[in-house]
């Protein structure tokens, strides 16, 4: 096993071997490449040096193909990365919710859903999946949305015409009435108050 | 030629105005549709009886006034339904959109350029209610830009003052027009609006009022909303009410609640923007809960008793209580349109 997990909250690309890590997340590499591509990889390196990717969990390769080959990952082994993954599961629902509490420029719900998805879907499927579904719960319930008013009334704009495309048009009929009212002096006399 | 149209998509009526010449031009349609299975049938009866539809797929939807005469001549097979509730588009009718959409779009039509512009008024910030209006003023907003309208918006309050433009006298004598309190009672909300000088200061919403008012009543006399809202109409007199009649003596008794309740949220609303009006203020009233005889007399009764923060001049009804709301949308309109040319 090759554990290693993208610390940052963005995107990033281990150039040479062609790993792509969405935010936070975690993969084994020995699954994915095999240990000797991932062993001259110098981007690998240089990310590890720079603190942007952790190695969570790194076997000897002996031990590893003798992993792979006795089948010997044991429970004892597994309750500790999952014990592992969870603490660092725990911290990121944490760091998550402060970041609500003061939202960074340009960082709205939506992004954190999607950074919480892309975790999940990386992580294995044990019992840490529970915690993570808990924290994103607690973001359905506490989530104030603030969306630009424009933005909103263009989206129903759009989406009325589309309601709208099949359907056949007919009049509606009218209660009319005429009430003579010469508006003009109202009108002055607000354009004078409200200059 | 640039249009300026005022729009009040109230709870019960859909209503617009425009100026035309020295006259203004009200249209009024009962915010109301019906929906039937589209059938040769059907539409056979539709187009004997002159009623016009909207045709979506496989449904036919009848709107407006036509949709009660549909409902009386099918009673029980078809429901009469509302696509706005409580001041806002009706989160429970899956067909509000469609239907809404429609009704704005064959009484205003396309603009005919890009000066052109329509003012609608929303409620103000309810005290009751935890549900604001930024989707519901979204959504009728993107129904007009659609067809290339220009928007403004105003508060419900608001447009009565622009409309029934209320006198301050000022200590020293000289009058400050645009100055006063609203008082606007439709069938979902009561809004009211403190104005001075042409200055929304502040406005508040409520949601008791006339559907709260009927549905209280038939609950307590076990009589139908239908007639409920039937005798509130053509029989309510609160200069001569019936006592032996259980329905007046619950509107009587139901409108003095609704009255006391409004205006006191509306007191500490007053009091916590710290507003200091010395004179007295005008209160204004419009709507169509503001329309059974003795209505002033009755609110002036039930408000002097109240402990108010400010003191009040006098209690005017509109001479036009059902148009208020939408000339004062018409008149914003008109300003705001001269902004754009």
């Amino acid at each position: 096993m090759f554990f290693i997990i993208n610390k940052t909250r963005k995107k990033i690309v281990v150039k040479d071997i062609g790993i792509k890590l969405g935010p936070r997340q975690a993969v084994d590499l020995d699954k994915i490449l095999g240990r000797e591509r991932t062993e001259r990889s110098k981007d690998l390196i240089r990310e590890i040096r720079d603190g942007i990717i952790e190695i969570k969990r790194k076997d000897e390769i002996e031990k590893f193909k003798l992993k792979e080959e006795k089948n010997f990952f044991s429970d004892h082994n597994k309750e500790k990365i999952i014990k592992e993954i969870r603490q660092e599961v725990k911290q990121m629902g944490k760091d998550i919710l402060k970041g609500i509490s003061s939202p960074k420029e340009n960082l709205n719900i939506e992004d954190i859903k999607k950074v919480m998805k892309e975790v999940i879907t990386s992580m294995p499927q044990s019992s840490n999946t529970v915690i993570m579904k808990e924290v994103e719960r607690q973001l359905e319930r506490d989530e104030k949305v603030e969306i630009d008013p424009k933005l909103l009334s263009s989206i129903h704009e759009r989406a009325v015409n589309e309601l709208v495309k099949e359907t056949e048009m007919g009049a509606i009929s009218y209660t009319e009435e005429k009430v003579k009212e010469p508006l003009e002096e109202k009108v002055e006399e607000l354009e004078k108050l409200l200059d | 030629m640039s249009r300026a149209i005022g729009v009040d998509v109230g709870t019960f009526f859909f209503q617009t105005a425009e100026k035309k010449q020295e006259e203004i031009e009200i249209k009024t349609v009962r915010n109301a549709f019906v929906e039937l299975e589209a059938s040769e049938d059907i539409e056979q009866v539709l187009k004997q009886n002159k009623w016009q539809y909207v045709r979506d797929e496989k449904r036919f939807y009848v709107i407006g006034e036509d949709s009660m005469r549909v409902a009386r001549m099918f009673p029980g097979k078809v429901e009469l339904r509302r696509p706005m509730q409580d001041g806002v588009l009706n989160k429970g009718e899956k067909k509000k959109m469609l239907v809404m959409a429609q009704m704005i779009e064959s009484s205003i039509g396309k603009a005919p350029d890009d000066k052109s512009l329509v003012c609608f008024c929303v409620s103000s910030k309810a005290v009751d209610n935890e549900v604001d209006n930024v989707f519901h003023r979204a959504r009728l907003e993107g129904m007009i830009k659609r067809l290339g309208w220009k928007t403004k918006v105003i508060e419900e309050g608001y447009a009565i003052i622009l409309n029934e433009r209320p006198i301050m006298i000022e200590p020293d004598g000289t009058e400050s027009p645009y100055s006063g309190i609203s008082c606007s009672l439709g069938a979902g909300k009561a809004n009211c609006v403190l104005a001075y000088k042409g200055l929304s200061i502040l406005g508040i919403s409520a949601t008791r009022c006339g559907d709260w008012l009927d549905k209280k009543v038939s609950d307590q006399t076990d009589k139908p909303i239908s007639q409920v809202t039937n005798i509130k109409e053509t029989k309510l007199d609160f200069n001569n009410i019936d006592y032996d009649d259980d329905i007046i003596f619950a509107l009587d008794a139901y409108y003095t609640n609704m009255i006391e309740y409004v205006f006191k949220n509306f007191a500490v609303k007053f009091a916590e923007v710290k507003s200091e009006f010395e004179t007295p203020l005008d209160i204004v009233l419009a709507g169509g809960t503001s329309m059974p005889k003795g209505f002033r007399e009755k609110i002036e009764k039930v408000i002097r008793n109240l402990d108010l923060p400010f003191k009040i001049k006098d209690v005017i009804q509109s001479k036009d209580p059902r148009n208020s709301v939408v000339r004062g949308c018409l008149i914003q309109a008109i300003i705001s349109q001269k902004r754009l040319l």
